[in-house]
């Protein structure tokens, strides 16, 4: 892959995942106050899990790239910022486990206990979403 | 005391075993592996490993749970606590360990 397509990839990715976060708060702040979902609320859901998966798929896409291309340069001239790169990464997997989960219990299930547990699943994946955008800015900016 | 039905209990073991597992995996590479910037590529991503690793173990304990839990019944803001205690060491231990 050339050099340029990396980036550009690389930034439709950050934007996806953005915009996944930014859905995602939706159903958070709405479903405990629904007994059935609304059905704005069933697509916040939908596109957020939609959005927060493809982002992760394009990053394990694009992941070898950056370990042939982008790593070595960045650990000879910040090796901080290459761990940070790799934090990132497994706060990743923790969020589209824990967004996964939770619109799967938020969309298939409507007892009370399982919509407290999709809505705690939710938010700790939002509060994960956040911290890897955070280091993925900081990381980017570099 | 709630009773939480089977299908979301095993959809929350599947979860929490798959970020436990990955968590666990990461703290142990972290022990062997050469610190950063000694070994510049590797033949196998070891990331994509831990992945299909924590996967495989969650969904093998969100079927054994289906198939073995009938039914959970247990304070659900004690099962928040729980969650969220074992999210808040997974998060910390994998922002301290990279």
């Amino acid at each position: 892959m050339k050099l340029y397509v990396y980036e550009v990839c690389t930034r439709i990715h950050g934007y996806i995942a953005i915009l996944g976060l930014a859905v995602l708060l939706h159903p958070i702040l709405s479903i405990s106050s629904q007994k059935q979902l609304r059905k704005g609320t069933r697509w916040s859901v939908w596109l957020s899990m939609i959005l927060v998966l493809t982002a992760y798929g394009m990053g394990l896409w694009l992941y070898p790239e950056y370990r042939t291309q982008i790593k070595p340069g960045l650990i000879t001239e910040n090796i901080a910022l290459a761990y940070m790169f790799e934090r990132k990464e497994h706060l990743a997997f923790l969020t589209s486990m824990l967004v996964l989960g939770g619109g799967f219990l938020c969309l298939y299930f409507r007892d009370s206990a399982s919509r407290t547990l999709a809505r705690l699943l939710m938010l700790w994946g939002w509060i994960c979403g956040l911290l890897v955008a955070g280091m993925g800015i900081m990381v980017a900016a570099a | 005391m709630s009773k939480i039905p089977k299908i979301p209990a095993s959809v929350l073991c599947a979860v929490m075993m798959g970020i436990l597992s990955y968590t666990i995996q990461r703290l142990i590479d972290a022990q062997n592996e050469p610190p950063m910037g000694t070994v510049l590529l590797q033949t196998t991503i070891p990331y994509y490993w831990r992945i299909a690793m924590a996967c495989l173990h969650a969904t093998a304990s969100g079927l054994l749970c289906h198939a073995l839990l009938p039914q959970l019944t247990m304070s659900i803001q004690t099962l928040k606590w729980i969650v969220s205690a074992l999210l808040i060491l997974c998060v910390l231990a994998l922002i301290v360990v990279p």
